[in-house]
């Protein structure tokens, strides 16, 4: 039958070599879209390596740069806010998630250097948002006065430095940004993750550095509020006229979490939808051209099938044979655009187009031609496999 | 002789209402996606709104800090310290504008939160820009300096807080701090970075002075030239600046890179990440963006290629007996691109409407806060002459095809 199929096809290789192009565009038009979709998938699923429910962020600007007198009354703050019965657990955090903001430095282990994604919090503040602990321990107050100063990190980082070395207890170099000397950091604990630009940022290298409430004079700009279960959003009027009262020429911006969350993936979905939607179309309207192609076809050919019928060929054999014949073409069209297509990952033209993403994209658009061009082709089956074989053999 | 070809051209769509219909589908859906890319691409290099004299402005919106190696470092935003010491003291601009950053306040209106885009600005600012005043004034040099917690306000913002009431002399309080309104705008669309915002206030209407020494980030600056033969003489000015700029950090991050450039500039230099190379990429991008709708095409083009060759074996008879009475390769081929173009521009009057819904839709979604898209001429324009060279790219080959039919054969319906 497949051998018949493909005979046919060849003895008409010119009138055909269109429709297979289109077929092959068709394809490489489904594996960039799935591609896109299917990235964009993976990440949405992976964990994000803590809780955005009831945290709340509280970012603020002091009137005055970053002094001693700006960071006592950023801790008093910090000491208000823990006592407020709404609040579960009150934590100084550099950067929240979601904001799109990083401060990226080099992390020097061994006399080589790493890059990694810096940020800072207070003690607690990590278990405190449901980041998970893998190895080691959360930096505490048993840091306080030691001769090191304590960090975190997670696993990706602790992969990249330390490989299959135990990395609790070793020290590396930190460049402080805006300094020219590094100083030494202990890292005591690892953990899972935290990913702090949201659900569709591609893995990245954090390091928690401790912030030391009583001592560390570095600056920070933001507050975590863990709230108890429970707490309405008009806490936020309350919250904003107890921190106004508190510095009254500071700014203050109340955000929580969950809607930073959806502000992020509200941003990033429009150009997936955006992707899906005009991939859907081009798709509707290759559907609609083979559709017309094919019944065009299954006209021209009403003898031919006429004949069939009348040597035996049941009508869903006619169907069949009609079906077969482009989704032949399809999977032929699959195969070139396979060949073209393993070029990319072979290159590493595009970073997110890896061999895995290529075996699963490929299989994916496979499918859906296959599947599209045999519903493209089962009505003008169905209209072949009806014909009268007298009146067919008779068509003019 | 074209208004018999015209006439026939419709007949035979209307006896083939699906095929008809398919190639339709086909042509609308491509053109408007295209159209709508076009229409977005001309609000970012003609803005209209308050951006409209664009032609003639540059702006400054970001600086990089590299270390020697032009490996990492800082990437963002210029600092106040580069407009106060620098900006504000170049010669070949005839006006200098520093703005901030938007910055998202919130204000409380009967319990309910109200979050407004909060943007500082010079007095300067209002005259580079041209906003459409509904009421009142732009603050002026004096408010800017002194540091008066004057606000503008956009027309959304007016209506949160005063509803249809003249907002001119209230009280606006966000983010705790009350300011007076002077002036009320139109909506500017969020693509116009430097012009949008929801409440406009002067430079030092705040208590925090410690950005004018800042050297990173949050602010941006417009220099505009007197007419636009002397925007080059700017970005020149710009450069020699940015050689001679002095900074902290310098030991650590010997090397800063600043452009300044128009807002398709900036664009590109985004686009391709490209902070340290003199040229921005403009060129480059448009290619890319021409070749990005080219690939695009192709796809709907085979599609109709193929549904036109399936159209026209169907009218094998009658190709047959035109051509038996004598009718030459050429007026075949004539008479079947017109039927092509016909068809296409009828599919791309139908995409012109749907790109006229699709951008009506985007523009009051509100995925694009205040976006303004509309199909102007040079869009209609672009629109026409993308239409047509889809006509003929799609319907050449057929018409060529079945120009070269066997009288003989096509009369037997045998090809």
């Amino acid at each position: 039958m497949l051998k018949h199929i493909l005979k046919m096809a060849w003895k008409r290789k010119k009138a055909n070599s269109l429709i297979l192009l289109e077929l092959l565009a068709a394809f490489l038009v489904l594996v960039g879209v799935s591609a896109i979709l299917l990235h964009n998938w993976g990440l949405y699923n992976k964990p994000l390596g803590f809780n955005y429910q009831n945290t709340w962020s509280v970012q603020f600007y002091p009137s005055a740069s970053w002094e001693e007198p700006s960071r006592v009354r950023g801790v008093n703050i910090l000491n208000m806010l823990s006592q407020m019965e709404e609040i579960e657990g009150a934590y100084t955090l550099t950067f929240s998630p979601f904001l799109g903001m990083r401060w990226n430095d080099d992390v020097v282990y061994k006399g080589k250097t790493f890059n990694a994604n810096l940020n800072g919090s207070s003690d607690g503040a990590p278990l405190g948002i449901g980041m998970k602990l893998l190895k080691g321990r959360w930096f505490g107050p048993e840091d306080d006065g030691q001769s090191y100063q304590a960090v975190v990190i997670n696993k990706n980082l602790s992969d990249e430095i330390f490989g299959d070395e135990n990395p609790i207890g070793k020290e590396v170099d930190v460049v402080k940004y805006d300094q020219e000397e590094s100083e030494v950091r202990r890292v005591v604990g690892v953990f899972e993750d935290y990913r702090q630009q949201g659900e569709f940022s591609t893995g990245s290298h954090q390091m928690f550095l401790r912030y030391d409430v009583n001592n560390t004079k570095a600056w920070f700009n933001a507050y975590a509020l863990v709230m108890k279960p429970g707490v309405p959003a008009e806490f936020e009027e309350k919250l904003m006229s107890q921190l106004n009262s508190a510095a009254p020429d500071w700014d203050f911006e109340v955000q929580t979490w969950s809607q930073l969350r959806r502000l992020h993936i509200n941003n990033n979905m429009k150009n997936v939808i955006l992707v899906a939607v005009v991939g859907g179309f081009l798709m509707l309207m290759v559907c609609f051209g083979l559709f017309g192609v094919l019944w065009q076809n299954v006209t021209r050919r009403t003898r031919e099938i006429g004949l069939r019928r009348a040597l035996g060929a049941t009508g869903a054999n006619v169907q069949g044979m009609i079906i077969m014949e482009l989704v032949a073409f399809a999977i032929l069209a699959v195969i070139v655009g396979t060949i073209l297509l393993a070029q990319v990952p072979l290159l590493g033209v595009f970073e997110i187009f890896t061999w895995g993403m290529f075996f699963k994209s490929v299989l994916l658009s496979t499918v859906l031609i296959c599947g599209l061009t045999a519903l493209c082709a089962f009505y003008p089956g169905l209209m072949a496999a009806r014909y009268d074989p007298a009146e067919a053999l008779h068509f003019e | 002789m074209l208004k018999s070809y015209f006439i026939l051209a419709l007949k035979v769509l209307k006896r083939r209402k699906f095929y008809t219909f398919i190639s339709l589908f086909g042509i609308a859906f491509t053109l408007s996606a295209l159209m709508i890319v076009t229409s977005f691409y001309e609000d970012m290099v003609y803005p209209k709104g308050a951006e409209k004299h664009s032609e003639r402005t540059l702006t400054v919106n970001r600086m990089a800090f590299y270390r020697e190696d032009s490996s990492g470092g800082y990437l963002g935003s210029i600092g106040y310290a580069l407009i106060k010491d620098y900006l504000y003291k170049m010669e070949t601009p005839q006006y200098v504008s520093g703005y901030s950053n938007n910055s998202t306040t919130a204000g409380f209106l009967n319990g309910l939160k109200i979050e407004s885009q909060l943007k500082r600005t010079d007095a300067n600012y209002w005259r580079i820009l041209d906003f459409d005043f509904i009421e009142g004034r732009p603050f002026g040099d004096s408010e800017d300096k002194q540091g008066d917690y004057v606000a503008v306000i956009n027309r959304t913002t007016k209506k949160q807080y005063f509803g249809q009431q003249s907002a001119l002399g209230k009280t606006i309080k966000t983010g705790g701090v009350s300011y007076t309104v002077i002036g009320v705008v139109e909506n500017e669309s969020e693509t116009n970075e430097v012009a949008s915002a929801d409440i406009w206030i002067p430079m030092f209407a705040t208590k925090k002075q410690h950005f004018l020494t800042n050297h990173m980030g949050g602010f941006g600056a417009m220099l505009q030239a007197d007419e636009a033969s002397n925007v080059q003489k700017i970005k020149d000015e710009y450069a020699t600046t940015i050689a001679n700029y002095q900074y902290p950090m310098q030991k650590r991050f010997p090397k800063a890179y600043s452009n300044a450039e128009s807002k398709f500039e900036n664009f590109a230099r985004n686009f391709f990440r490209n902070h340290t190379k003199k040229d921005s990429g403009a060129n480059k991008l448009i290619g890319l963006i021409v070749l990005a709708m080219v690939l695009f095409m192709f796809l709907p083009t085979i599609n109709l290629i193929n549904l036109n060759i399936s159209r026209i074996m169907e009218r094998s008879a009658e190709i047959g007996v035109r051509k038996s009475f004598g009718a030459s390769s050429k007026t075949l081929i004539g008479q079947f691109m017109v039927e092509n173009l016909v068809l296409t521009l009828i599919g791309g009057l139908l995409g012109f409407v749907c790109t006229y819904f699709a951008l009506m839709f985007i523009s009051s979604s509100g995925l694009i806060a205040y976006a303004n898209f509309t199909i102007n001429f040079r869009v209609f324009g672009l629109g026409l002459l993308l239409i047509t060279a889809f006509g003929l790219m799609s319907g050449l080959l057929p018409a060529i095809k079945m120009s070269r039919l066997n009288p003989v054969d096509a009369l037997k319906g045998a090809i």
